[in-house]
Formats: structure tokens, sequence, C-alpha cells
């Protein structure tokens, strides 16, 4: 049965509707909230006082803090120098499921290093992680979550990235993709705990080597700005009742109105502290900040996050170079910045569906040589698995 | 007599075969060159290639539209990135305890097996065998561009086989071409003109 057009049709002016009358609700608050920037924007011990008060009282308090530069800064990129070296790191996986015949979880991990300057093809690190069949199943029954997976891979990606770092010819850079918040679920797990010291003991490396580990996020939906502010605009009483009131600068993206001030290519935005529960164990030198980034090109702005720890933060020099690394490495894919290396790690590291089939039957004639039986894959799986036919979606 | 390996086999038929190779192998073959297959013991397969390939992808579309690429991205993506360089030979002949024949193989290559350029000595020692049987494999197919293919090999057999002191070879090659075409002027008079740019 094909999709129902014709009633989709019927529906989809109401949502046309919807989306007019968010997206104006949004405009006037995005309004206020450019209006507070302006206001607030060298009033930054009062802003840094609200946030102080709020966060005595709200529990799960999030949002950006000012660490000095001005709200409205737009800071422009330094030259590119001669030489850098550059990392970026990226994963994918294959996660364990009970429709397969046999339950397995593979992580891949790609690391690049480009020497930028010198000339020479960057160097291609794969690296596959193939987990224990012990190590599929929790002590307390069931197979790892996806989630568990995911967290496994994102420390790798992180450690993969020290490990193949190398001799560094410095200034040294090195990418992920997304933040450097380990924000997955679940977190009250008890080897989230474990796999956290292990990726501040990495980040510790990183700085020890002097190598500025960042987190790069695209079309970011942060609002950590946005909420910092809003704090602004509540009064104290409503302050104790956060969690429980409409937030009044709901939807209202930090790039919004960011795109209003850093209109040149290479601008960075003021530098910001993130407060979270989950950031606060990030500490020290290794406290997580973020600028916004100019990455476009003239009259194209395209605003990416950029998250660094502290030490970086604090070493303006650094974070101009950053600037003009990040900008140089987006204007490589031209129309559609984004950086170069980190594409290209994601496309070493991804795992394609022939591979995971490939492996599958790999794990199948090891349990067949020794007289393990395998049962067949869910029925489920299988019909999916049919060749598509001529009416149905395969995304 | 190992030579210059351009690649290895990807799919092949009777009449035919695609050779992959790296970008950074593409200086050695080119359009016209004769090639060959060592199969096993004293067999071997001989084809021209009559086509060389380049696949665009995603990521080459998109660094177009950008303003300079970086000499290390270019590298990165004739070195590492697996651009895809397909060479197209057409098989012409075979040789079997060290005799040519220019009859079609009686088995195609098969995955993977190495493909060499031919040396001037291995192209004279196939192209002097016989009476040019295999200027029908290169006239059967009208799909490929026929007469600059007929050209380019003309002009390296040529100065293969005058080295080696066979200076009579040309003429006797454009007189069977021209007994073989004589049927087909427009064609003819293309080579000849064709020819005419050696």
């Amino acid at each position: 049965m094909p999709v129902n057009l014709i009633d989709i049709m019927k529906r989809i002016e109401r949502y046309g509707a919807q989306v007019g009358e968010r997206y104006s609700n949004i405009a006037a608050r995005h309004v206020k909230v450019a209006d507070l920037i302006a206001a607030y924007a060298d009033r930054l011990e009062e802003l840094t006082a609200r946030f102080n008060r709020a966060a005595e009282v709200i529990p799960r308090l999030r949002c950006a803090v000012p660490t000095g530069e001005p709200l409205d800064s737009a800071i422009p990129m330094p030259d590119l120098p001669d030489r850098y070296t550059l990392l970026a790191s990226d994963g994918s996986q294959i996660n364990p499921s009970r429709h397969t015949r046999v339950p397995f979880c593979v992580i891949n991990v790609s690391v690049l290093k480009m020497v930028c300057g010198s000339g020479e093809a960057p160097q291609v690190h794969t690296e596959s992680q193939f987990l224990d069949y012990d190590s599929l199943f929790l002590p307390e029954g069931g197979m790892v979550s996806e989630g568990m997976v995911a967290l496994r891979r994102d420390l790798w990606e992180r450690q993969a990235l020290m490990e193949w770092a190398g001799d560094l010819e410095h200034p040294a850079f090195a990418m992920i993709d997304g933040p450097l918040e380990l924000i997955r679920e679940p977190r009250e797990s008890s080897g989230f705990s474990r796999f956290m010291d292990q990726y501040l003991a990495t980040l510790s490396q990183c700085k020890q080597e002097n190598l500025v580990l960042l987190g790069y996020i695209d079309k970011s939906q942060s609002d950590l700005i946005s909420r910092l502010l809003e704090l602004v605009a509540l009064h104290d009483a409503e302050l104790e009742q956060y969690h429980q009131t409409p937030r009044r600068f709901l939807g209202v993206k930090d790039i919004s109105f960011l795109s209003d001030l850093l209109v040149n290519p290479g601008e960075r935005s003021a530098i910001f502290a993130i407060h979270s529960q989950s950031a606060q164990l990030f500490r020290d030198d290794l406290a997580l900040h973020f600028f916004y980034l100019n990455v476009g090109r003239e009259g194209k702005p395209h605003l990416a996050r950029v998250e660094i720890p502290k030490w970086v933060a604090s070493d303006q020099e650094l974070v101009g170079t950053l600037q003009a690394v990040l900008t140089a490495q987006a204007g490589i894919l031209g129309t559609r910045p984004y950086p170069y290396l980190l594409h290209r790690a994601h496309e070493e590291a991804i795992v394609p569906i022939s591979e995971h089939q490939h492996v599958e039957k790999m794990i199948v004639a090891e349990l067949e040589r020794r007289g393990i039986p395998v049962e067949e894959g869910s029925n489920k799986q299988y019909h999916k698995d049919l060749p598509a036919g001529k009416t149905r979606y395969q995304g | 007599m190992n030579g210059i390996e351009i690649g290895r086999l990807l799919r092949s038929g009777t009449a035919g075969f695609v050779v992959g190779c790296k970008v950074t192998q593409l200086s050695a073959p080119s359009f016209g060159a004769l090639v060959r297959v060592p199969l096993e013991e004293g067999y071997q397969v001989f084809g021209l290639i009559y086509d060389i390939h380049i696949e665009d992808d995603g990521l080459v579309r998109q660094l177009i539209t950008a303003e300079g690429v970086p000499e290390e991205v270019l590298q990165d993506n004739r070195e590492n990135r697996n651009v895809p360089v397909e060479i197209s030979v057409l098989a012409l002949g075979y040789e079997k305890g060290g005799k040519v024949s220019h009859l079609l193989p009686p088995r195609p290559p098969l995955s993977l097996d190495v493909i060499y350029l031919c040396t001037s000595e291995e192209m004279v020692h196939f192209t002097s065998a016989g009476r040019f049987g295999y200027f029908r494999h290169i006239l059967r197919d009208e799909d490929k561009p026929v007469e600059e293919l007929l050209a380019a090999h003309l002009g390296q057999a040529r100065q293969a086989q005058e080295e080696a002191g066979n200076s009579e070879w040309y003429e006797q090659a454009m007189a069977e071409l021209i007994t073989l075409m004589r049927d087909d002027y427009p064609n003819l008079m293309s080579l000849l003109s064709a020819v005419g740019e050696i």
C-alpha cells in the first residue's frame, strides 16, 4: 500500500499553518534576544551575577557563561600559518541486533592526519574493533544498547586521535564531529563513569602534547546563549520555577541571531563556557568552552559551533589560528562548507551494508565449523531484506 | 618478462576486459597502447586500450565548487581515495606456447589478474605475427572511436617496428586496412585523415 498522498496533502495545509505560526512566534522572541544581546553586550558582570544566582536555584541549569568578551563580538581571523598539523577522527558501528543470525558488534574508527603546507597526501588509519561475544550482554540480562555502543565509539574516536597523532608539527589541531561533551545516554549506567575517566585522561594527554582537540558542530541547534539571556528576563521567583514554566525564548537558536553579527568569513563570536550537569565533569583546564564561527563565504554566512577546552580558550593566538584553520578547511568543500578532513574521516569510517553482511557470514562460518547450531535471522529481518518492491521507500 | 604494471583486472569477457588502476599508475597507459595479461605458463592475452575512464563522485563534484584545492587535498583524492580509474581493453589475440594467434582468446583473464604494458619487443612480436588478423577485432566495433584507435596503434607500432628494422611494416599495415575498409569509404577517409596526423 503506497503512502496516502491525498490524505497527506490535506494535512500538509494544516502543517504549513502550524509552521508559519511557530516561526512568527520565534521571530518575535528572536527580536527580544537580539535586543538583550545589544543591551548586555558589555554588562558581563551583571550577566555573570545573574547566572550565579540562577545556578544556585536551578539544579539542572544548562546555559552559556560569559568569559570576558563582549556578547556582540565579531572577531576576525588572522592569517593561516604556512604549516600546521590537522587530524580528524570519525567512527561508525554495526549495532548488535536480535534480528540477525548471530548478534555481533563492530566499531570502525578512522583517523586522518594531514600536514597542511607539506603538499603531501594525508595519512589514513582505519581500525575495526570486533567486540567479544561476552561483552554484548549486560550482567542484568539483555543486550547492550545502541547508546552504549555509540558511547564506546565516541570514546574510541577521541582516543584514536591521540594514538595516531605521532610526531606533531605545531600548531596541531584534532577534530571530531559533534560536541566534546559526552551527552549520550545512559549516563547512569556503570560503564559511563569508566568511559568518562578514560575520556578525561585522553583530553589531558592532548593538552600535554599541545594538541588542540575540538568538537565541530554543523547546523547547531544549540540555544545556550539564548538560555543565558533568558535568565535576565526572569524574575527571581520565576527562577525557582524554571523547570515548571514555559521557556521564554523557546526555539531561538544561537545561530539565528549570531548570523546578523558574524557576517564576514572567518569571524567568530565571543567565547563562552558551558554550564550543564555533564559539563561539570570537565574541570579546570579541561572545562568546556565554545564559540560560533562563520565558515561560509562572502555574502553566504554559515555558522558552526566549535567546542574547545579551557586551556585553548585562554590562548587568544591559538583560538585565532583555529578560526583560520577551520575556515580554510570548510572552504575546501566550496558551496557546502564543512571541514574537508572530517568529511574524509567519515568517508573512511563508514561501514556499508555489504560489509555488515560479509562479517555476519564469516561469523556463521566459524560457528558452523565448530558445530555450533546457528539460528536463522528473524522473519521480520528476512522480509525487510527481500529485494525492494516497486512501491516502498527504503529510507 | 615482466614490464610496467598498469593495474588489475576488474571484469572481463571474451572480446575485452576492464582494468582498474590507481591514479598514480595512470602515467603509463595511453589510448591505443598494447597490453598483455599473463594468465599461466606460456599463455597470455593481448589487447588494445580503447578507453580510459575516470569516474567522478559527490566529493569531487563538491571540491570543484571551491576556489582553490590545496595540494594535500589533491594528493588525498589521487592517492588515498578510491577514485575509480577504469581502462577498457579490446582483446586482440593471445599467445600460447610461443605461438601468437589473432583469434579471440579461448578464455578471458580472471579478476585481479595483473595487466602489463607491452614493451617494444612484445609489440613487434605480436603485430608481426600472421597477416594483421587482429585488425578485424578493431574494425568490428562501431561504437568505439575506430579510426582514432587505429591511428594511435599504428603510430606506436610503426615506431617499434622501425626500431626493430622492419621499415615496411607500416606500409603493409596500411595496405591491409585499405583492403579491409574498401567498402566503407567515409570511415576509410576518416582513418587516412587520422593517420595523416601521426
